[in-house]
């Protein structure tokens, strides 16, 4: 129960470098030329950093596919824009999402373990931090696929 | 004289409190005050800048150090004045406008309280001055700007990131208690003045909003700057009058709740995400398992018709927040947004041109092989993983004596 509520609670988030929007550049080694073309259109994740502080955005978890021991694939939706702490996730449009999808390497989110003990772990063991509850991820390739 | 001073503290202190209100800063819990900005000033700015002139506005957005930022304040201000000025033709401004400016000067005491904490924070949890990326450590430093080479030299020491960020938490801290608010203002005026130069002396873009912040310190200060130079420069015995909260709320009981429902929310802003992410230092921060290094072994062309591209790609980074860049020989870079499609084996680049260049890939942990092959362009890529964390600035070294080095 006292996981189930920290999962409602658990809102969040992308966390992002906390930087401003020409240090964000230039930590990928972007020119000053390609700077004014990313502010300008709003390129990539740009919008992600202003004031030298961190912004969050929202992860939902989709899907969680075990490939084998030491990989798994996560299929997940981050959201365009960042949003306050207490905001319900699903009011978000479709539209505003992007889809995402990452490989990793996890000792919890990993095909040796059952999908039950997965679930029952506490959310700080999640190699991610996502915002819906983990009920709703649907998991594949786990050893007890329920 | 003293009418003159009493009408521009009122401005000035008038203005602070419109910044505070508009200013789209990072709160957690504000986008809606990012929202209202856009509505009340967005098409004010543009017609602003289209009026004063040669003002560029190259992203209508309002965010720091940006052409709209300035003219959002210049705007403030223009609204600051014309509003005092009104204000002070009537009865009710006169009579109660020291109880409306003792009330503003403690919003903009908690609010500096508030900001400080979660710059402070972020530094001790090692989230603004962040590891450098591998791409910036083999970077010649010549070839760095000031700027980014300032920040990743801050991103080296996590000790001297606990010190700045408890340089920062400890006077805001002693913003929130009555009794230690002025030392606390003080304190604060001289980390903001050192944070508004390395601002201006390494070109970093919080130009404007960090002067805002030491300009809210010295506003707060001022009234007690006489008193201040009266017992330091003159050492005359003084006294001063105390910056609290009872002046404003008569009722303890009342006082007590509003103070600890701001103090919650403040610390809730502050500390909240790092509560939830249990992760309270960036440097171990979760990364993508691709994310380094990679010296290239060989680069083949195949087959390749495309004379364009530039095949002399000495190095491969991939930074954590999803992008590819390529150092060639000459040390330059070229950098590309990526979309990793681990189902396909496949690296999506996007660059600033909008092209896309795809690139199958494939790696190996045991050998830590990372080979990328564009079928577009036929190039074939073989590079192996470097152990960048080794590389000497990252290492942990602190010697006491010369001796020992």
């Amino acid at each position: 129960m006292k996981i189930k509520i920290l999962l409602f609670l658990v809102f969040l988030a992308a966390s992002s470098q906390a930087q401003t929007k020409v240090i964000a550049h230039k930590s990928h080694s972007g020119s000053n030329r390609s700077f004014s073309k990313a502010y300008k259109n709003n390129l990539f994740d740009i919008g992600r950093s202003n004031f030298g502080l961190p912004e969050h955005k929202i992860i939902i978890l989709d899907t969680v596919i075990a490939v084998h021991n030491s990989l798994t694939i996560l299929k997940m939706r981050e959201s365009i824009y960042t949003y306050t702490q207490g905001f319900n996730y699903k009011d978000i449009k479709k539209s505003d999402f992007k889809f995402k999808t990452t490989i990793i390497s996890d000792n919890l989110f990993n095909e040796k373990n059952s999908v039950q003990y997965i679930k029952s772990a506490p959310p700080h063991k999640y190699p991610i931090h996502f915002i819906n509850p983990i009920d709703s991820v649907v998991f594949i390739g786990f050893k007890n696929p329920f | 004289m003293k009418k003159i001073k009493s009408f521009i503290y009122q401005i000035v202190t008038l203005f602070a409190f419109l910044a505070i209100l508009f200013i789209p800063f990072s709160f957690q819990y504000s986008t809606i005050q990012s929202a209202i900005t856009k509505f009340l000033f967005e098409d004010l700015i543009v017609c602003t800048a289209k009026k004063a002139g040669n003002i560029l506005i190259v992203n209508p957005e309002i965010s720091s150090d940006s052409a709209t930022l300035y003219l959002l304040f210049f705007i403030l201000f223009l609204i600051a004045v014309i509003a005092v000025s009104i204000l002070s033709f009537f009865d009710f401004w006169k009579t109660h406008k020291n109880f409306i400016f003792k009330a503003i000067q403690l919003i903009i005491t908690y609010y500096l309280a508030c900001v400080m904490l979660k710059y402070g924070f972020n530094k001790i949890f090692k989230s603004q001055f962040y590891l450098p990326e591998p791409n910036t450590l083999f970077t010649p430093l010549g070839m760095l700007d000031k700027d980014i080479l300032f920040w990743s030299t801050m991103g080296t020491s996590y000790s001297y990131n606990v010190f700045m960020g408890l340089m920062e938490v400890i006077p805001a801290l002693m913003l929130l208690y009555h009794r230690t608010r002025i030392l606390g203002l003080f304190i604060l005026s001289g980390v903001l003045l050192n944070v508004v130069f390395i601002n201006f002396g390494f070109d970093i873009s919080v130009k404007l909003y960090s002067s805002f912040l030491l300009f809210l310190c010295l506003l707060l200060l001022s009234p007690f700057l006489k008193t201040i130079w009266q017992f330091f420069i003159l050492h005359k015995t003084t006294m001063l009058n105390n910056f609290a909260e009872k002046k404003w709320i008569a009722s303890k009981s009342l006082r007590l709740i509003l103070k600890t429902i701001v103090i919650f929310f403040i610390f809730m802003e502050s500390l909240y995400p790092y509560l939830l992410r249990t992760q309270y230092n960036d440097d171990n921060e979760f990364r993508n398992e691709l994310h380094g290094a990679y010296e290239v072994l060989k680069t083949q062309p195949e087959n390749t018709q495309n004379t364009s591209v530039n095949q002399n790609i000495k190095r491969i980074f991939i930074h954590r927040q999803n992008y590819l860049i390529f150092q060639y020989q000459d040390d330059t870079m070229e950098d590309f947004y990526l979309e990793i499609n681990p189902v396909k084996k496949q690296f999506v680049l996007k660059g600033y041109k909008g092209e896309t260049i795809v690139f199958e890939y494939k790696y190996s942990q045991n050998s830590k092989i990372l080979e990328l092959k564009s079928i577009e362009t036929g190039i074939s890529i073989h590079s192996k993983s470097l152990d960048w964390k080794k590389l000497p600035l990252l290492k942990p070294l602190f010697h006491w004596t010369v001796d020992e080095i």
